[in-house]
């Protein structure tokens, strides 16, 4: 039997190509777990790739898991990417028992580095059983991850589960309410490989001692605050642990305002300190993102005054280079309308509208002056938000002769100036999701709607639809340069503003059907029913 | 006697059953192996001997060298963690490895020596192909493994295993 053993041409190949051809099967889970059956020298090879990620959507494969947890401890280890995605349902409070036991085994995740959890209580379902989340599930995440950040007086832990974690998305709540206290979850800020955070409804308190001692030790590059209670001095205090954080969104509570929770903007109310929270990734940060709420606690939020800040600003920002925020947010209002205080290497702003604040970039832009003094930007982009999902009527909108005539004046003056103006429109599928958006919630969808140098500067207006002659001969001279546009460039503007938003709305082929069917009509009706 | 042009882009390999197969560079160069000698020890005329590779793996290896000497070369997608892997072979590859298990194994390590990573890749995927829709036995079968666990730990296997087979 043994010689029969080692003629098996494809067991004597030398393991790493085993490995390589088992790999072909990572998405092919039955011959995965077929494979493991086969003899002892394969099943550790396939099993190595049937638990590499586990999905857990409902409780019901915890018992199956733990089971061959148990059975085998490799296959704990060989945990890659785990998603915590328990579905809400009325006998969830009896699954404590099973989440306890499968959290343990998170201590023993060597090899986890993608880890990505939502409470099953979210969505106000907090009341039902949300404290024992809170109490067991998210204190045995925090004790794990406790275990391997970095701490006084102790040596790093780096074979234990979770020292390897690289990327963490977690949305979790209080115990009775939406929002959760950071408590000691300060060990998120002194993990030694973790690179990509994203936390949600998370309150900050006003200082965390904790992480003094850990100033520019950990390798996190990019930070993600959803809905959060962001106040200045902790987020100083956040903001030293990093060595070199590229990438943040500062993303306050705009949405979760219900109840005895009102709107507090915290940043913009501080500006001076907000920046000198900013200062510590100054040499770092690329790009930065502020979701603000202030603009619903001003008179004219359409109009926002400029405020006036002492110091350097964000001049010693070398690196940043994308920029986004409403015109209310300090970072609008301090920076981007006081140039000499900008990043010096700005190269591209992309302003958005709050969802809930009333005006339209597409009927009316703000005042392009402020733009043309940031030396170093080269895009300027406006954010729509827009429940609206109808191609043919955001079309009428977006495309409307005079406000396209009067965008596309302001496009020509901007690329005057080196700057490309863009807008978009960022369709919601439903009016009533806000952030954070849990998993199988439709994000919304952010979709191009007018470029200027796409639609261009070089052309001859005019006054009646162009036969093929006058294209031809068009091609022959230079064109020349205008900020006007035609009858027939607004005619056809329109009808890609259509397309494009019908690609993205898209939900299937009879869809299509029917619009192509409608944007024919609609074409023709532009192009012979207009004077 | 002086060497013409088209002489000086050919090489010699040497087999490990001593047998010579002339070749143009280029096609040679398909192997990362012999890519790299040539560029140390700089051409001149010598024979490269390849003595892991007998006549006929190599006469096969160099067929599919030929068929695919203006590819691009191999983009560096070094994102091991990528589970994405497709085993989607192209026709002619796919024709091409129509051979015994004998000669498909032997093409595998023939292209791993070589350093031919899209061979390889071509070689592993018809392995992984072979596997793909078949039970424990058939894949016993097709490769000639022997089942060294008891029918109970088999049974046991596949039960702890079964939490993944549907998703």
């Amino acid at each position: 039997m043994a010689t029969q053993q080692q003629q098996s041409r494809f067991l004597s190949l030398p393991t790493e190509l085993i490995i390589d051809v088992v790999s072909y099967l990572s998405d092919d889970c039955p011959a995965l777990v077929s494979l493991a059956c086969t003899c002892r020298r394969l099943q550790p090879l396939a099993e190595e790739l049937i638990y590499a990620v586990i999905e857990l959507r409902s409780t019901d494969d915890l018992h199956d898991l733990l089971n061959a947890f148990s059975r085998r401890f490799e296959r704990i280890a060989a945990v890659r990417t785990l998603k915590i995605l328990y579905e809400y349902h009325p006998s969830l409070a009896t699954t404590v028992e099973e989440r306890n036991a499968f959290n343990a085994c998170l201590g023993e995740m060597k090899g986890l580095k993608d880890w990505h959890v939502e409470s099953p209580y979210d969505n106000y379902k907090w009341t039902e059983g949300g404290n024992e989340w809170v109490e067991q599930d998210m204190e045995s995440f925090r004790t794990a991850l406790e275990k391997v950040s970095y701490s006084l007086g102790q040596s790093l832990q780096v074979d234990l589960g979770l020292a390897q974690l690289n990327k963490l998305i977690l949305h979790s709540h209080g115990a009775t309410s939406d929002f959760w206290d950071l408590g000691g979850f300060h060990c998120l800020f002194r993990h030694p490989s973790l690179r990509y955070l994203h936390v949600s409804c998370l309150s900050l308190p006003a200082d965390i001692p904790e992480l003094a001692q850990f100033s520019s030790t950990t390798p996190l590059t990019t930070l993600i605050f959803d809905e959060c209670d962001i106040k200045p001095s902790s987020l100083r205090c956040i903001l030293a642990t990093p060595k070199s954080l590229k990438h943040l969104t500062l993303g306050e509570n705009v949405f979760n305002i219900h109840g005895d929770r009102g709107i507090t903007p915290r940043l913009s109310r501080a500006p001076h300190a907000s920046l000198q929270a900013l200062l510590p990734v100054a040499h770092s940060l690329e790009s930065l993102t502020h979701y603000d709420p202030i603009y619903s606690t001003l008179p004219d939020p359409e109009r926002p005054v400029e405020l006036k800040l002492d110091g350097d600003g964000m001049r010693n920002f070398p690196l940043l280079t994308y920029l986004e925020c409403d015109p209310c947010s300090f970072l609008y209002r301090g920076i981007i309308l006081a140039p000499t205080l900008a990043p010096p290497n700005l190269a591209t702003l992309r302003i958005h509208r709050p969802r809930r604040q009333v005006g339209n970039f597409f009927e009316e832009l703000p005042d392009f002056t402020p733009y043309t003094r940031l030396g170093s930007l080269n895009t300027l982009e406006f954010v729509q938000p827009t429940s609206i999902k109808l191609p043919t009527h955001l079309a009428e909108c977006v495309c409307e002769a005079e406000r396209l005539r009067e965008r596309h004046a302001i496009g020509y003056k901007l690329h005057r100036h080196g700057v490309n103006l863009k807008m978009y429109m960022e369709i919601h599928e439903s009016g009533g999701l806000i952030p954070p958006y849990l998993h199988g919630e439709p994000t919304p969808k952010t979709v191009c709607l007018y470029d200027a140098a796409e639609v261009g500067f070089s052309r001859k207006i005019e006054d009646n639809l162009p036969d093929k002659s006058i294209v031809d001969k068009n091609v022959e001279e230079p064109l020349p340069e205008t900020d006007q546009l035609g009858k027939f460039d607004i005619i056809c503007l329109k009808n890609e503003v259509r397309m494009a938003i019908f690609h993205e709305t898209l939900i299937d082929d009879t869809d299509m059907f029917q619009h192509h069917m409608e944007f024919r009509h609609y074409l023709i009706h532009d192009m012979v029913g207009e004077d | 006697m002086a060497a013409t042009s088209a002489d000086a882009k050919k090489v010699t390999l040497t087999t490990s059953d001593n047998a010579d197969l002339t070749v143009e560079r280029e096609v040679a160069e398909r192997s990362i192996l012999i890519k790299n000698l040539l560029e140390d020890i700089g051409d001149n005329g010598d024979a490269i001997p390849i003595p892991n590779v007998n006549e006929a793996v190599m006469k096969k290896v160099l067929e599919w060298c030929e068929q695919h000497r203006k590819d691009p070369p191999a983009s560096q997608d070094d994102d091991a963690d990528s589970r994405k892997k497709s085993t989607d072979i192209d026709e002619w590859d796919q024709k091409f490895m129509q051979v015994d298990q004998e000669m498909l194994f032997e093409i595998i390590l023939a292209a791993n020596y070589l350093d031919i990573k899209a061979l390889l890749d071509v070689g592993c995927k018809t392995v992984a192909n072979m596997i793909k829709g078949k039970s424990p036995d058939e894949i016993r079968k097709t490769f000639n493994i022997q089942n060294d666990f008891t029918p109970e730990e088999e049974d046991q296997i596949r039960r702890e295993n079964e939490w993944a087979e549907d998703r």
